[in-house]
């Protein structure tokens, strides 16, 4: 009989065989945790779990028990404090953000999900889509007829400003 | 290494794949074994991914250029499988080369195939989201793995950019913008522009920024489109906001007094008293309408401006 998660000690391994020790009550904002620390029947008597990440690296991992970590504690993250945290904590490159996202979406880590995707979105804030391609290596793909009608069709968001110099 | 020789092969119509591999293994030496020889009409793709295949049904004809390699990499390709499983579409993709990974996917076909049947036939607004989802499986189970593998076997980094985010990882990204950035970013590409498009997107949008609730009774419309039109009207007021605010202020004399106050939005608020006037309010030329009153001189209340994240026009 599997211990309830909270109570068992989970031990994460990225694919470049880091391991992270974490708390039940940590583990269980993954939601992929959750479900296999259910499915899981072979619980030893000491309660740990072992989980093998196949596709996060260590790097990517380190942030991601840091994160869970704070938002578990919920003695200090309350409202504007873990706003601040966050918005430090979120303040990584480019292909870290990448690469977090995708640890989110991999573990099912509801706020860090929104966490990252909010970040990635505030990229694309007030850019114009030379500059959005340009940041994500987007291709444009438009025939040039497309791109007449796609002009035309959103002229209303880009304000009084020409449009031809912006896309 | 490269070599310039052409080595002339004669080969009978019949002629397998196979055939010609060991036929051009004889002309060279030290002579390699057939099976390892690679031929590609452009140096880029392989022919013969099966050897019985004859040399007509691979598209050589007579007098062609073919080019051969050694290198079991030369001609790098992605086999693609299909296999009929009763009402499931089995698909298996996977890297040219023995130690590859394969990845599957499977398709319901009864849930497919009529979706497929109407872009065929170019009906394509009653089955977009079948296609959509048919678009996203194919897409993430299948063409992203098979790049990332693409990339690690030529030893090129992966990267970890925008455009291999997984399909609803962008879309949840999408959901995170305003208005006209999601405009704006929906000019960025094909695959932007689709996925932004949605209804559930444009409802939102339009309940969060102009705290318009979904109407039941209206359908048929595109959200996107009332979107925009609500814009729209919310950059003309800003607009005409703006210009009285810079009317001079001796125009626009001010009068406390409360009988000059005109009641806003009261059905008898007019600056007329007795006659029908006072019971039939009715706008003419010889009374101001009632969008005067509410612009007139000094009278306007200033809503203070919020900015909802797009561009003052």
């Amino acid at each position: 009989m599997a211990s309830p998660s909270h109570t068992r000690t989970v031990t994460l391994k990225s694919c470049d065989d880091v391991e992270f020790v974490l708390d039940g009550s940590v583990a269980t904002l993954s939601q992929t945790l959750v479900s296999a620390m259910a499915e899981d029947s072979s619980s030893s008597d000491d309660g740990t779990f072992t989980w093998c990440v196949s596709n996060i690296t260590g790097e990517v991992l380190a942030k991601v028990v840091e994160f869970c970590n704070k938002h578990a504690d919920i003695s200090s993250s309350r409202g504007e404090d873990l706003k601040e945290w966050d918005k430090a904590f979120i303040s990584v490159e480019l292909d870290l953000l990448y690469d977090l996202i995708l640890a989110a979406d991999n573990l099912n880590i509801e706020s860090l999900l929104d966490l990252t995707a909010q970040r990635v979105a505030d990229e694309i804030k007030g850019k114009m889509p030379h500059e959005i391609r340009m940041l994500f290596n987007i291709e444009k793909d438009f025939t040039d007829e497309e791109e007449r009608e796609i002009r035309r069709e959103h002229a209303w968001a880009y304000g009084g400003e020409s449009l031809k110099s912006f896309l | 290494m490269d070599s310039k020789e052409t080595v002339k092969i004669e080969a009978p119509p019949s002629s397998t794949v196979d055939d010609l591999k060991t036929l051009i293994a004889q002309e060279l030496s030290p002579p390699p074994p057939p099976s390892s020889l690679r031929l590609s009409l452009n140096r880029k793709d392989e022919i013969g991914s099966s050897p019985d295949e004859s040399l007509s049904s691979v598209g050589l004809t007579s007098g062609d250029l073919v080019f051969y390699s050694v290198n079991p990499d030369a001609f790098e390709h992605v086999v693609v499988k299909f296999m009929v499983l009763g009402k499931s579409v089995v698909v298996y993709g996977c890297l040219s080369g023995k130690s590859a990974d394969t990845f599957r996917l499977s398709l319901d076909s009864t849930k497919f195939i009529p979706s497929i049947e109407f872009v065929k036939r170019s009906c394509r607004d009653s089955h977009e989201k079948e296609i959509f989802e048919l678009w996203k499986i194919v897409k993430d189970t299948l063409c992203l793995p098979l790049m990332i593998d693409l990339c690690e076997k030529k030893k090129l980094s992966i990267p970890a950019c925008f455009p291999f985010l997984p399909t609803d990882l962008k879309i949840k990204i999408l959901e995170f913008l305003q208005g006209a950035d999601l405009a704006r970013a929906a000019c960025v590409s094909s695959e932007l522009k689709y996925l932004s498009a949605t209804d559930d997107l444009w409802k939102r949008r339009l309940e969060e920024e102009f705290g318009l609730s979904d109407n039941a009774g209206l359908t048929g419309i595109c959200w996107k489109d009332r979107f925009a039109s609500h814009w729209m009207s919310k950059k003309r007021s800003e607009r005409a906001r703006r210009s009285l605010r810079f009317r001079p202020a001796r125009l626009a004399p001010h009068f406390p007094t409360p009988f000059r106050r005109p009641r806003l939005f009261h059905p008898f608020n007019l600056n007329v008293v007795g006659g029908d006037y006072d019971r039939f309010p009715v706008p003419g030329d010889r009374f101001p309408a009632i969008t005067d009153i509410i612009r007139g001189p000094g009278r306007v209340n200033f809503v203070p401006r919020c900015n909802l994240g797009g561009f003052n026009a």
